[in-house]
């Protein structure tokens, strides 16, 4: 690690990097550093667009000094790896509760971490977050080992548990300002931050209502709320609608929709429609084991096209084949004659699609109806599941 | 730290927890004053504030009771854990709030003194050291408390088990004065009573300060030590 010492007034020189103030640079949270009166040997991590900087600072009142710092090369600054978990175990005593896990997350990535009752989804995300480490293996957030550096990378999670962590005798307003002063937001900049996470929650109204007096569904947006408190990179989500009526379910499925679009999204379920509606990428862990991942997009593009239709099989069949987008034709038992069929996969779904209802209607042949087989998530969870359970 | 600060004061006294402290305490150390110094009319104010340091077995559990036990129960220590504040920062600003609301009470007891003072002789260098050796023997309490509460679920255990080994301490107290020879050495070095006595006699002891700021840090550090195993564990 090069060693630099060359202190200016109020900005930090390193080479041809200059920090004037906190804009800046990036921090995962609005920065107590330069607004702290006197401190020393933070850490904090700023990008310029082709690397990544950890840094250790000396800094006082009026004068900040960098004097080491460590650089990573980012081939691609915008698919950074935001979490990384590198085999990572837990063990409780005798009990193995996550065996060798590993997986990563992209920046603004939604992924779900699905699994039944007691396959280790708590376990992974209180190790991702920082609220237990692991037994071997380490997790990186953002390019920093969670192990070095607890509270950089703390900063950069909001976690919303499944049980709302709430303080009864406090209101709501009181309770967040709690936790922006818990993950050091600025203090002036505090009743604005609560102001916008309260709107965005739909917690206005009750505002100072005690968090006692507050119903399941509004606990479980206050839970939501906390989480976002400090702007996080990343959000780890534990059941976050476990519990809740479908109304209050779609409200918090909304929220996520909405947050996921700027923020890194991880969240557990064992409702797999909740997945399927929000992710593109869905984990699969069973018994503390990653049973498969999966592309959702993909699954969805790949998935085989059912076509009914009346007419001589022995005639359309081979006319079908014919096609050059279609891969396969299968005979599958439906009404009238019906097919299951899968296009190439580089083919253009929309133009085989045209393709094929040109050809049948040359042949005179009348469609019943084409639609695509939905290999729902419930397949694979549960082909995924059952067949570790056979092993 | 300060945000757990602030927010463990908000809650002495947005429950009853804070105001139980107090009153009780004041109620009872008035009862002292009244029996010990008002009704046989005597200005020695040192017997009466070692007679309120024995409140500590019983009161010290309540501060304390509510710190780090029950966070599980509601759900309140994933917060915690999950936030860029160290174990050393949670157990350090829980540990100063509820030094804070003792410092409260043993300040509003100096009204006590104050009685002494418009109506008898006062040595105020004398109640110094008697408060001060108080106020030290509270802090070793409160660390104590607080390491036993970190081995337990409900606040309702964490009482009684903070008020068993406090109990525990004050018989040891009595078992250490009946005694002789080595293990009477042995239980006087370890008991919290013990050293509180050279203040109660208006001596300034340096080595009764050492020693409970030394139980102090380490019943806190222990109590992080404690912490860190239950995040470990998971428990």
């Amino acid at each position: 690690m090069a060693r630099f010492f060359q202190p200016i007034n109020g900005i930090v020189t390193i080479g041809n990097i200059c920090v004037k103030n906190e804009k800046n640079f990036r921090c995962a949270a609005p920065c107590p550093i330069f607004g702290a009166s006197a401190a020393f040997n933070r850490i904090f991590c700023f990008r310029a667009p082709n690397f990544f900087y950890e840094s250790t600072l000396l800094y006082s009142k009026n004068v900040h000094i960098l004097f080491a710092m460590h650089a990573y090369s980012v081939s691609d600054p915008g698919v950074m790896d935001m979490i990384e978990a590198e085999h990572v175990s837990k063990r409780y005593g005798r009990v193995e509760a996550v065996k060798d896990l590993s997986f990563s997350m992209k920046a603004g990535e939604i992924v779900g971490l699905l699994g039944v009752n007691g396959a280790g989804k708590t376990t992974t995300l209180n190790i991702l977050t920082g609220c237990m480490p692991p037994t071997s293996g380490r997790v990186l957030i953002d390019h920093m080992d969670l192990q070095d550096n607890p509270a950089l990378c703390r900063r950069k999670i909001g976690y919303m548990p499944e049980k709302p962590p709430l303080y009864d005798e406090m209101n709501v307003e009181e309770f967040l300002r709690f936790v922006c002063r818990l993950r050091y937001v600025e203090r002036a900049s505090i009743p604005a931050h609560i102001q916008e996470i309260l709107e965005k929650c739909g917690l206005t109204q009750v505002r100072k209502r005690l968090l006692g007096q507050l119903s399941k569904g509004f606990r479980q947006r206050v839970n939501f709320a906390q989480a976002l408190c400090a702007s996080p990179e990343v959000l780890v989500l534990d059941e976050p609608t476990v519990g809740l009526d479908p109304r209050q379910v779609q409200e918090i499925r909304g929220l996520i929709r909405d947050i996921g679009k700027e923020r890194t999204i991880l969240f557990s379920s064992h409702i797999l429609s909740e997945v399927q509606q929000l992710c593109a990428r869905a984990i699969v862990i069973h018994e503390g084991c990653i049973r498969c991942d999966v592309d959702l997009t993909r699954e969805a593009r790949e998935a085989p096209w059912i076509l009914s239709f009346l007419g001589p099989r022995d005639r359309v069949l081979p006319a079908l084949r014919s096609l050059p987008c279609i891969r396969s034709v299968r005979e599958t038992p439906g009404e009238g004659v019906s097919v299951l069929l899968s296009w190439e996969a580089s083919a253009d779904t929309k133009a085989c699609r045209v393709k094929l209802f040109s050809l049948l209607s040359a042949m005179e042949v009348p469609i019943l109806s084409l639609t695509q087989q939905k290999q729902g998530l419930e397949e694979i969870f549960l082909r995924e599941t059952q067949e570790a359970e056979s092993v | 730290m300060k945000a757990i600060y602030d927010r463990e004061m908000q809650g002495y006294f947005h429950s009853p927890i804070g105001f139980v402290f107090m009153g009780v305490f004041l109620t009872l150390a008035c009862v002292f004053f009244a029996l010990g110094n008002l009704l046989p009319r005597s200005g020695d104010i040192l017997t009466f504030v070692g007679q309120m340091s024995y409140l500590y077995m019983l009161l010290c559990p309540v501060l304390t009771m509510r710190l780090l036990a029950g966070g599980e129960g509601r759900g309140t220590d994933k917060l915690l854990l999950s936030s860029p504040v160290s174990l050393k920062g949670i157990v350090g600003g829980k540990f100063l709030a509820a030094l804070t609301i003792q410092g409260i009470t043993t300040a509003v007891s100096l009204v006590f003194p104050l009685l002494v003072a418009v109506y008898g002789t006062l040595y105020p260098g004398e109640m110094l050291c008697g408060y001060l050796g108080f106020f030290l023997q509270g802090c070793a309490f409160l660390a104590m408390d607080l390491f036993v509460s970190s081995f337990c679920r409900g606040t309702v255990t964490a009482f009684l088990a903070a008020f068993f080994v406090n109990f525990l301490v004050w018989l040891m107290d009595l078992w250490g004065n009946s005694l002789t020879g080595f293990m009477a050495q042995c239980l006087d070095f370890l008991s919290l009573y013990v050293r509180a006595e050279p203040f109660l006699m208006g001596q300034l002891s340096f080595a009764g300060m050492v020693y409970f700021l030394s139980v102090t840090l380490i019943f806190l550090i222990l109590t992080v030590y404690r912490l860190d195993l239950n995040r470990r564990r998971g428990v």
